[in-house]
């Protein structure tokens, strides 16, 4: 098999190994939607793919042997997949850490990846920030003016119906009572709960006595 | 008033402030921090008391003067 298919084998392991990973990241979690398509996602997913594909190069000539009776593939494409599964954590190795003026400084792949990584997570946010105000404006400006207590009783008593009351009482606790205006409840919503949720919950207040509440507070301040 | 995550949360809107290196604004830096307004803007003011962060309009940015003590001794 040549040898052109093998690293693709592996660049394509380690591309959706990767996006697997930033899709189920604790980072991007309820935002995830946001950058799920754009360009700063896949860069990141192609690097590892190459470093990938890289990788399978330097294991290729007989370095590493892996069983062939592994996942039943022939030697060679077990190799490939497999260096495009461990790349990330490869990446990640970390033999010790220095640790000078308070500061602690990895030894080992890290020391590089970690940069890589970290310029990521900023290009990555500043996408998603910009995507998250363009998402959630529709949703700010619809509630701006929504009676602050109202709203937050209304909010509670929807999500009484949360499959998670321990959730629901952290969120209570530490969004809902200290929140000074709608915009930091809606937008708790979307950071805990995700979009689906905050549809949910916008269908449901658009539906109910909510709007008539709305309207009735606006016409006595008229 | 004090808040439990205070000071986690002051240590990572400067971490924020020096890696981005420009100013950013209440908004954004609750995005990135993933949490509230209030919480942020609380830490803000004792940033801004403390005179490690500078406030221009809408924006906040680490004070350059200020910032090669006064970090070191927020973050460490």
């Amino acid at each position: 098999m040549s040898t052109f298919w093998l690293c693709f084998a592996a660049f394509t392991t380690a591309f959706i190994f990767t996006y697997i990973g930033v899709w189920n990241s604790k980072r991007f979690s309820n935002y995830f939607f946001l950058v799920r398509y754009s360009t700063v996602v896949l860069t990141y997913c192609l690097l590892y793919g190459m470093l990938a594909a890289g990788l399978y190069l330097l294991l290729a000539p007989g370095k590493l042997t892996i069983e062939d009776q592994l996942l039943q593939l022939p030697g060679e494409w077990a190799l490939a997949i497999g260096t495009g599964i461990v790349t990330h954590g490869v990446a990640d190795l970390n033999f010790f850490n220095i640790r000078h003026a308070g500061e602690s400084f990895p030894v080992g792949l890290r020391s590089f990846s970690r940069y890589a990584e970290a310029y990521f997570e900023r290009q990555c946010d500043s996408v998603c920030f910009e995507r998250f105000i363009v998402f959630i404006t529709p949703y700010r400006n619809k509630y701006q003016q929504a009676e602050l207590t109202f709203f937050k009783e209304q909010i509670l008593q929807l999500l009484t119906a949360h499959p998670s009351p321990e959730k629901i009482a952290a969120f209570t606790s530490e969004v809902i009572v200290p929140a000074g205006s709608a915009k930091e409840i809606i937008d708790g919503i979307l950071r805990e709960f995700g979009r689906d949720t905050l549809q949910t919950i916008d269908r449901q207040l658009s539906g109910t006595s909510f709007t008539n509440h709305k309207r009735i507070t606006a016409g006595i301040f008229r | 008033m004090s808040t439990p995550n205070a000071q986690p949360l002051m240590q990572a809107i400067l971490q924020i402030l020096q890696q981005m290196n420009k100013p950013l604004s209440v908004e954004e830096l609750s995005f990135r921090t993933r949490s509230t307004d209030s919480l942020v803007l609380h830490s803000v003011n004792q940033l801004l008391e403390a005179n490690v962060v500078v406030k221009k309009g809408e924006l906040l940015s680490l004070n350059q003067r200020e910032q090669d003590y006064q970090l070191k001794r927020m973050l460490y």
